[in-house]
């Protein structure tokens, strides 16, 4: 008989107040941009962040210090204002003591960025219900800005403001991806050489499991008022011992392999500075001090790689918009390596297959976990392709959208039982279709010695919505919800 | 005169190691660096202050060798401690020449860049001084003299341990290097190391009068003692060869309490360090409570029921609302508890200072309260070193007996000490001085986990039911991590625990007692759910596991989450605390079953650790029942066996059905 199942999702009968109870509010969040006709520029930075719950203090304290990091040699840093408005009104001024300027971790190990300054900024007389004001200027010796402004925050923000000012003669290109994710409306006004943007009640980032991309996700303002000449060139001069080592590491008579044996060996054994390039000016160092230094930037790494590759006769150079890749033509194909991440060389620009397919027939053994008293568990393989969300790591209810992985997946396996083997029960057959999401089966019948298992599984969508996601989640937990048969062989 | 005196004699020493040596070919596979020798030399005097040099030649043996040595980094604290990088050299095996980075006087040393470290959570300005090394290949060899004068005290202390240096002949003011604890010299030298090490020696040049203690624990090491060229000293030399890095097994305890190690001081005993540490914060006022303080301290106990309400009060209110951050106070910093002007006004501090503010605020309300030393993490040996890396608070009781009070440890924590602290020594500090002592293993009962079902298993193979989860002590506290995310996370979190084990699971309602009222109650939470298909039922055969063995909230269930693959093990190893683990579910069946497949787990009875489980049928309703004990923190290595079973007979009820026939 078959038996088709349904799930149904009953409401959850919980408060869904947590995400309307965050543990600390920005009441004003502000950026202001001021580009300068002495080709220098400034940058302006406020906030004031309310402390609401005591987690917000102890358990993760994410607000109770604020760090600034600058280039000394190029940025010179005023506080303008920073400290603590406690519950009953009391200023509590932040002491002397409580600012320290270190080196940031990202620039240790490397003596070329010793000079590069964090300030960190202990906060003092927090408490819950307190306000911290923080007010900084960075002083920069530069007139370029390209900024890329993440808008949300991960506690709510009362009050977003955001001010760009060029002067003449300046470009400005301003852009709001994803505007309307959000259910606050930005108000901008543009002119040809100033941008101001403000935005009222922003909720919380997401803190769920398997999101998207925050490109995807968040409001995000793109601004810049030109494009740097930043195209890192090489040479490689002093690059013997480089290239010994990159002859000792290449192992392979495939080209794509030895490029990526040397891209690893770069990001393993040269220290990642990780610095942005405009906060050294955009500049670069040679792949003769990256090597002999052992440590870099991004760019320095790639600079690097690019010339080592060159040394063992690969065709290479320094690519991509962040200079933090390295392309190398192979047989009139380009492949692009980060020196970020290891892994197999692929070719740019190849258009990946974005939906798993298969197509599986197969007659296998049975592999059993024997229980007690002529009991057995058939397991059941797993179906390769299968979306990798574990429906275990999936809460039943969601605000977020999911990154799944649209699929078309067809499993037909049949098990060949010992003598005397049966499952128990009846036959199993679930299904689920939800348009627009996807369908879903999983049938689970024996004949004679036989024991059929036939699972189908088609996701039409990568990302699912918010709205989808109840839907999305029943057609996996039919999916994963069957992975092994119980079995009596008396 | 002095220092050039320790320069030769600690080269001596190495120079005639290192050319016998020298041509040795690496042997050891899966290591990153071979130490040639690593020589120490200590000159002390009479106020304390000492001389260090250290001398260290080191061979890169592959190429994560070769990147880590690129620089060369040491740590110390400008407040307490100067230190140079002495003299640099790079000897290149493939030329047989040698490059000069560093040499006192010469034009052209690389720079030795001097900064402020990277640091999070404590700000007290700890610096470094570096020198970039460059690129080294495999086989070249890299050679370092350092000095330092000074000390550095255990929050700040490099794997080496802390170090007291005292420098005679520098142009400046030394007395910020005498150590606080004036006239004395201690020090901690680990002789283990988690790369190969050939030749190890350190060596102190001390008056006779200073009467130097020594031992060497968890090991042997030469030693050689002697009169040392200047009248009324001894030269005491302690060596070891071909020290190799431990196969540590997992959660085996601190490498200084399993490997070897060398502890040395002239303090006479453990009740001298209690009178030093009681008079140097009681001379600096840490505790003397500001009229601000004093104000909030009366509206805190003003209901206060009686003594220990009172100081649970206290100690809560500290624990919570006291963040840790530290940020210096200046010249003291490190061994002196800031004063509660500073505390009540940073409301931050590391955890000398939310121990000062609760001393403070206990005096306030007039109870005798008294800064303590202890070690997290690691044992305290007999030799009164400094062998202390974390300050608590003891309060002394109407009838005489002192509590152990720790705000660092149980923000959220419904303990005053927190019990993953048992099995821990501290030394508390008083006038008259105090012997080290040990807190006493936490009952596990104390820390129970209690899982309570009621369930229904229908013909269709659904599971209906409650379960409910109940804790104290560190259980409680485990459990209640779920609240310690963002409040937006709540939800989500609660309902994970139980899809984690059934993610068909319906729930219908979950009640939990309130997070931010920890303190009226242990946690209680409890489910109402519907989980279709749980149990294959069929005319004849009903399967399923019980709901409430499948380990929920294991996160509360460290004992799970070791690596049981080896069944036995040579060292000792630690969990994080004592616990209870009862579970009990009854369970309503479609038919009554007339023969039983239960899963078969031995019991085990053993004052470490013991498990026992049961079924019990009546008609149409099964009972189970379920007990793990897990009686302490630190466990010796034959405790293992017990432990494990306990352990993996848990682990084997959470995943082996119930099969029940008619």
């Amino acid at each position: 008989m078959k038996k088709i199942l349904i799930i149904a999702i009953a409401a959850l009968a919980f408060s869904t107040a947590g995400a309307q109870n965050p543990d600390a509010v920005y009441k004003l969040l502000r950026y202001d941009w001021t580009v300068n006709a002495d080709g220098t520029s400034d940058y302006h930075y406020r906030h004031e962040v309310q402390i609401l719950r005591n987690r917000a203090l102890t358990a993760y304290a994410d607000k109770g210090e604020t760090f600034v990091t600058y280039n000394p040699d190029l940025e010179a840093l005023t506080i303008n204002e920073v400290y603590t408005i406690q519950h009953d009104g009391t200023r509590v001024d932040m002491p002397q003591n409580a600012f320290i300027y270190q080196l940031p971790s990202q620039c240790a190990d490397c003596g070329r960025f010793n000079h590069i300054r964090e300030l960190a900024m202990v906060h003092t007389g927090m408490e819950i219900g307190c306000t911290i004001v923080v007010d900084y200027t960075i002083h920069r010796r530069y007139d370029l800005v390209s900024v890329t402004l993440p808008l949300m925050k991960e506690c709510p923000v009362e009050h977003l403001e955001v001010n760009v000012t060029v002067p003449e003669g300046h470009d400005l290109n301003v852009t709001l991806s994803n505007p309307k994710v959000v259910d606050v409306t930005p108000n901008e006004s543009r002119t040809q050489n100033s941008y101001r943007l403000s935005m009222d009640n922003l909720p919380q980032t997401f803190s769920d499991s398997y999101l998207p991309a925050p490109a995807q996700l968040y409001p995000i303002l793109h601004f810049y008022n030109g494009v740097p000449e930043f195209t890192p060139a090489f040479n490689r001069d002093g690059l013997a011992a480089a290239g010994d080592v990159a002859g000792m590491v290449m192992q392979s008579g495939d080209a794509r392999k030895n490029i990526a044996s040397i891209r690893d060996f770069v990001v393993d054994n040269i220290h990642l500075n990780d610095l942005p390039p405009a906060m050294l000016g955009y500049t670069h160092t040679t792949a003769a001090q990256v090597w002999q230094s052992g440590c870099g930037t991004p760019t320095d790494k790639a600079v690097l790689l690019a010339a080592m590759l060159n040394e063992m006769g690969f065709n290479a150079q320094v690519s991509g918009d962040d200079a933090e890749h390295v392309s190398v033509l192979i047989d009139t194909l380009e492949y692009r390596l980060s020196v970020r991440h290891k892994g197999p060389a692929e070719i740019y620009g190849e258009a990946k297959d974005e939906v798993n397919k298969l197509d599986q027939k197969a007659t296998l053994d049975p592999e059993f976990d024997t229980l007690e008293d002529g009991f057995f568990h058939l397991l059941l393989q797993k179906v390769p392709g299968s979306p990798a969300v574990d429906i275990r790591n999936l809460s039943l209810a969601r605000s977020a959208p999911l990154q799944s992985t649209a699929c078309n997946l067809q499993s037909d396996i049949t098990y060949t039982l010992p003598k005397g083997m049966k499952m128990v029960g009846d036959a199993i057959e679930h299904s689920l279709n939800h348009n627009g999401i996807g369908h879903v089966s999983v049938q689970v019948k024996q004949s004679g010695k036989k024991l059929r298992v036939v699972r189908r599984l088609v996701l039409d969508k990568s990302v699912i919505p918010a709205s989808e996601y109840a839907r999305y989640r029943q057609l996996l937990a039919i999916w994963q919800g069957t992975d092994k048969i119980l079995m009596q062989n008396k | 005169m002095k220092k050039s005196l320790l320069f030769l004699a600690i080269a001596g020493m190495a120079v005639s190691f290192a050319s016998a040596q020298h041509n040795a070919l690496p042997r050891y596979p899966g290591s990153n660096t071979l130490t040639l020798f690593d020589s120490t030399g200590v000159y002390m005097e009479e106020s304390g202050l000492s001389h260090i040099l250290t001398h260290k030649r080191i061979r890169p043996i592959s190429l994560a060798g070769c990147a880590g040595l690129s620089t060369y980094k040491i740590d110390y604290d400008p407040l307490s401690a100067y230190c140079e990088i002495e003299r640099v050299l790079v000897h290149r095996a493939s030329t047989g020449t040698t490059d000069t980075l560093v040499w006192p006087g010469r034009k052209g040393n690389k720079e030795v860049y001097d900064y402020v470290a990277p640091a999070r959570m404590i700000y007290w300005g700890a610096s470094q001084k570096m020198v970039e090394v460059g690129h080294l290949d495999q086989l070249d060899e890299l050679e370092v003299w350092t000095y330092k004068k000074g000390y550095t005290y255990a929050l700040l202390a490099d794997n080496t341990g802390s170090l007291n240096a005292t420098f005679a002949g520098m142009p400046e003011d030394d007395a910020r290097y005498i150590p606080p604890m004036k006239g004395h010299f201690y020090d901690i030298v680990p002789f283990w190391s988690d790369q190969p090490v050939l030749h190890k020696v350190y060596q102190v040049n001390i008056l006779d009068s200073k009467h130097l203690r020594y031992h060497v624990y968890n090991g042997e090491l030469t030693v050689r003692q002697e009169a040392a060229d200047e009248e009324g000293r001894t030269l005491y030399t302690f060596s070891k060869d071909d020290i190799m890095p431990l196969k540590r097994e997992p959660r085996a305890w601190a490498n200084n309490d399993i490997q070897c190690k060398l502890l040395l001081s002239t303090s006479p005993d453990w009740q001298a360090k209690s009178r030093w540490f009681f008079g140097v914060n009681e001379d600096y006022g840490s505790f003397v409570p500001t009229p601000a303080m004093q104000k909030k301290v009366d509206e805190l106990v003003r209901n206060a029921k009686d003594e220990l309400d009172s100081i649970s009060i206290l100690t809560h209110w500290v624990a919570d609302n006291i963040r840790y951050a530290g940020i210096s106070m200046g010249e003291g910093e490190g061994f002196t508890l800031h004063n509660a002007e500073m505390n009540f006004t940073d409301r931050c501090g590391v955890c000398k200072d939310k121990a000062s503010t609760l001393i403070g605020m206990l005096r306030a309300a007039g109870f005798k309260a008294y800064a303590a030393m202890t070690m997290a993490g690691e044992r305290i040996d007999r030799i009164p070193a400094d062998q202390f890396n974390h300050s608590v608070c003891a309060v002394q009781l109407r009838d005489g007996s002192f509590r152990m009070l720790d705000p660092t440890w149980v923000p959220n924590v419904r303990e005053l000490w927190s019990s993953a602290e048992q099995q821990q020594g501290y030394l508390i500090g008083t006038a008259e001085g105090c012997d080290l002592m040990e807190t006493p293993i936490s009952p596990a009962e104390d820390h129970y986990i209690r899982i309570d079902g009621t369930s229904n298993i229908a013909s269709d193979g659904t599971l209906t039911g409650i379960i409910s989860i109940t804790a104290e002590g560190q259980s409680d506290a485990a459990v209640r991590g779920i609240f310690s995310a963002r409040q937006s996370e709540w939800r989500r979190n609660l309902e994970l625990e139980l899809l984690k084990i059934a993610p068909n699971a319906e729930i219908l309602d979950i009640q939990y007692t309130d997070p931010d009222r920890y303190l009226e109650q242990p946690v209680k939470i409890t489910y109402s759910y519907r989980i279709p298909n749980y149990a294959v039922v069929s005319k004849d055969v009903i399967e399923f596991i019980p709901l409430t063995a499948r380990n929920f909230f294991s996160r509360a269930m460290g004992h799970l989450y070791f690596d049981f693959s080896q069944a036995e093990r040579t060292q000792p190893f630690s969990d994080r605390c004592s616990r209870m683990v009862q579970i009990h579910e009854s369970i309503t069946l479609p038919f009554a079953p007339t023969r039983f497949h239960y899963p078969m787990v031995d019991g085990i009875a053993d004052p470490a650790a013991s498990f026992g489980c049961g079924f019990q049928m009546q008609g149409n309703t099964l009972t189970f029942g379920e007990q793990a004990i897990f009686s302490k923190r630190r466990y010796e290595a034959a405790d293992w066996m017990p432990f494990r079973a306990s352990a993996m007979a848990q682990l084997k009820l959470a995943e082996t059905p119930v099969i029940l026939t008619k």
